[in-house]
C-alpha cells in the first residue's frame, strides 16, 4: 500500500520532469502559427503560417515585416549546416574507430593520448573559437564552414566518437576475431567481417552523436566559419537582434528533423541490435559444446 | 589479451600480427613488413585522428596563450610583449566578480542537475516494471539531448515572457495582476534554463550505472531491514558514482563555457567567463579577450583535473 503510493509519486514526478522538458516545444509549436502581428504573445494573435512563408522566402520585405527583423536565409542556412553534419559525422566516425581500434591494445603514452583527445571536448570552446580566429587571420588563411569550420567541428566531435567506441570494445568478445585469424582470415578481412559487423551499433550512435553535435554547434565555430553561416551562428545572430516567431517555425522544423534523425537511429540500432548479439551469440557456441 | 595467447600457442601464420609490438621484427609472413609491425599499425590507426585533434586543440590555446602577452591595436594585436593584460585582469574587481560568479552559476546548475535527475532515473530503474517502458521513458528523457541546445534554450523566451506563457496563465487564475517581469531575463530564469537544459546530460550516466547494480545487493539490502533511505546512501549512492562524474563532468564542462543561455535569457546582466571573453571581442580588445580565454581555460582544466583525480573516466 505505501508502496503504491511512493511509485505513484515517482510517476508524478517523471511526469513533471517530461512535461518540463517537452512542454516548451509544444509552444514553440504552437507559437510558429502566430498571426502576423503576434510575436511572442501568448495566448495567439489570430493564427497564420505567414512565419513559415518568410523561413522560405528570404530577404523578401513585405508588408509584415517588423521593424528590426532579421532577414536571413535560414533554409540556405539550414543546408549548409547539414551537408557540414553529415561530412563531419562520416570523419569523425571513421578516425574515431580507427583510433579505437588501436587503444584496444595498451600502448606506451595511451594514457597521454586519451587525455590529448578529451582536451577536445573539455578546452572551452570560446577559447578554440577566438584562438583559431586570430591564428588564421594573422595567416591569411581563408573562412569558410568546409574547410575551417569543418576542421573544428570535427574536433568536437571525436572525442564523442572515441568514447562511444571504447564503451562499445568493452563489452565486444575478441575471440570472435582469434576465430577468424585462427581460420586464416586476413587482419582486414576480419575488420570488415566480424569487428565491423559486431560493432555496428557503435557505428550508427557514433554517426549519431557526431551528426546531431555539429548540427547544433556554434561555440568553437562561433568566429571561423566565414560570411556563409551555419545554422546554429545565423540563429545567435538573430536572437541577439531580435526573436520572431519566424525563429519558432524554424525551431520546429529542425525539432522535427531531430526526431525523425532519432526515429531513423532507433530502428536502425535495433535490428543491427539484433544482428550483432547473433553474431556474438554464434562465437560461444562452439565454447558451450 | 587471449588474441595474444591463443594464436602464438598455436603457431599460426598470425601469430606475428597479435603478438605485442617486440617481437614484431621475426614477422615472416610474405605481406608488407609494416602492415605485420603490430605497434606500427597501431601508431597508424591512430595518427589521424590524433594529429587532428592536436592541431585544432594545440593550436588555440598556444595561441591565446601567445596572444594573450600581446597588445590590442586599431587594426589587430601587436607583437608588443607585455604583462599588462594580466595585471589589468588580475588587479580588476569585476573579473574575479565575474569568475566567482561562473562557479556559482555551475555549482547551482549542478546541484540543481543531481538533484532533479537522481530521482528520475531511481524511478525509471525502480518503479517501472516493464522493461520495455523503462526504455522509453530513459529514452524520453535522452532524446532532448540530440535536439538543438539552441532551440531549447529560446523555447524558454515564450515561456517567461512579459506576454508568455506563465504569465498569462497566472494572470488568467488571478493569481496576479500584473504580468510578473523576474519571470525572464533575470538569473533566476537562467538558473531554471541551464537545470533543464543540463539535467539531460545527468539522467543517462546515471540510470546506467544504477542498471550495473546487482538486484542482489538490493535484495540482501532489503532483506536485512535497510529502510530505502539508507539504501539510498549507502549502496546506490557509492555504487552510482561513477554515472554521477560522467553526469557531472559534462554539467561542469559545458556550463563553465556557458555564454549563450545567459546572453538570451538571462538577460546579458550578468556575464559569466566565456560571455566577458566574447564581450571584449566585441570591443576589439583581442588581447585582453586571450587573457580572460586563458584564465578560463585554465579554470576549467584544474577543476576537470580534480574531478578526474576522483574517478577515471575509462571505466564507465
Amino acid at each position: 500500500m505505501r508502496f503504491r503510493f511512493v511509485r505513484s509519486l515517482y510517476f508524478a514526478y517523471l511526469g513533471f520532469i517530461l512535461a518540463v522538458l517537452y512542454f516548451p516545444f509544444v509552444i514553440m509549436g504552437v507559437l510558429s502559427f502566430q498571426g502576423p502581428r503576434g510575436g511572442h504573445t501568448f495566448p495567439l494573435r489570430g493564427i497564420s503560417t505567414i512565419w513559415y512563408w518568410k523561413l522560405f522566402h528570404p530577404g523578401q520585405l513585405t508588408k509584415y515585416s517588423d521593424v528590426g527583423e532579421f532577414l536571413g536565409d535560414y533554409i540556405g542556412a539550414l543546408e549548409r549546416s547539414l551537408v557540414l553534419a553529415g561530412l563531419t559525422m562520416v570523419i569523425s566516425t571513421t578516425l574515431g574507430l580507427m583510433a579505437a581500434q588501436a587503444f584496444r591494445r595498451r600502448f606506451r603514452g595511451s594514457g597521454v593520448v586519451f587525455y590529448l583527445w578529451l582536451l577536445g571536448i573539455i578546452v572551452p570552446g570560446i577559447t578554440v573559437s577566438l584562438g583559431l580566429a586570430l591564428v588564421f587571420q594573422r595567416l591569411g588563411i581563408p573562412l569558410h564552414w568546409w574547410s575551417t569550420g569543418l576542421a573544428v567541428h570535427v574536433m568536437w566531435t571525436l572525442p564523442f566518437s572515441l568514447i562511444i567506441f571504447l564503451m562499445f570494445f568493452n563489452r565486444f568478445d575478441s575471440s570472435l576475431e582469434d576465430a577468424a585469424l585462427t581460420l586464416g582470415a586476413t587482419r582486414w578481412q576480419t575488420f570488415r567481417n566480424v569487428t565491423l559487423p559486431v560493432m555496428q551499433p557503435a557505428v550508427l550512435t557514433s554517426l549519431l552523436f557526431a551528426f546531431t553535435l555539429s548540427l547544433d554547434e556554434f561555440q568553437r565555430s562561433l568566429l571561423i566559419t566565414g560570411t556563409e553561416q551555419t545554422l546554429p551562428l545565423m540563429v545567435m545572430a538573430s536572437v541577439t537582434t531580435r526573436v520572431t516567431p519566424t525563429l519558432y517555425a524554424l525551431g520546429t522544423l529542425t525539432t522535427l528533423l531531430s526526431f525523425v534523425v532519432v526515429g531513423a537511429y532507433l530502428s536502425l540500432l535495433t535490428s543491427s541490435q539484433r544482428r550483432s548479439e547473433r553474431l556474438m551469440a554464434g562465437s560461444a557456441r562452439p565454447a558451450t559444446a | 589479451m587471449s588474441v595474444t595467447r591463443i594464436s602464438a600457442n598455436a603457431h599460426t601464420p598470425m601469430s606475428a600480427d597479435a603478438e605485442p609490438a617486440v617481437s614484431a621484427g621475426t614477422a615472416t609472413s610474405n605481406r608488407p613488413l609494416f602492415l605485420n609491425d603490430a605497434g606500427l599499425r597501431q601508431w597508424l590507426l591512430l595518427l589521424p585522428g590524433t594529429i587532428w585533434m592536436a592541431v585544432f586543440v594545440g593550436i588555440p590555446v598556444a595561441s591565446i596563450i601567445l596572444f594573450s602577452f600581446w597588445k590590442s591595436g586599431f587594426a589587430g594585436l601587436v607583437p608588443v610583449y607585455n604583462v599588462k593584460n594580466y595585471v589589468n585582469l588580475l588587479s580588476n574587481r569585476t573579473f574575479w566578480s565575474i569568475t566567482l560568479w561562473t562557479y556559482e552559476v555551475v555549482l547551482i546548475t549542478l546541484a540543481g542537475v543531481i538533484l532533479l535527475a537522481y530521482p528520475a532515473a531511481y524511478g525509471i530503474w525502480r518503479m517501472i516494471r516493464e522493461e520495455r517502458w523503462k526504455t522509453a521513458v530513459l529514452l524520453l528523457c535522452i532524446v532532448p539531448f540530440w535536439t538543438s541546445y539552441l532551440t531549447r534554450a529560446i523555447t524558454w523566451l515564450p515561456m517567461f515572457g512579459r506576454e508568455g506563457v506563465v504569465n498569462s496563465v497566472l494572470l488568467f487564475l488571478g493569481i496576479v495582476d500584473q504580468p510578473i517581469e523576474i519571470l525572464l531575463y533575470t538569473p533566476y530564469s537562467m538558473m531554471w534554463a541551464l537545470w533543464f537544459l543540463y539535467v539531460v546530460f545527468m539522467i543517462g550516466p546515471l540510470y546506467h550505472s544504477m542498471r550495473r547494480i546487482d538486484e542482489d545487493v538490493m535484495s540482501a539490502a532489503a532483506v536485512f531491514g535497510a529502510t530505502p533511505l539508507r539504501t539510498f546512501f549507502h549502496v546506490v549512492l557509492p555504487l552510482t558514482k561513477p554515472g554521477l562524474m560522467a553526469g557531472a563532468l559534462f554539467v561542469v564542462v559545458l556550463g563553465l563555457g556557458e555564454f549563450f543561455t545567459e546572453r538570451v535569457i538571462g538577460g546579458a546582466q550578468n556575464p559569466m567567463l566565456a560571455g566577458l571573453v566574447l564581450r571584449q571581442i566585441d570591443i576589439f580588445q583581442w588581447a585582453s579577450a586571450s587573457a580572460i580565454a586563458v584564465a578560463l581555460t585554465v579554470l576549467t582544466l584544474v577543476t576537470v583535473f580534480a574531478m578526474l583525480r576522483f574517478f577515471d573516466l575509462r571505466t564507465v
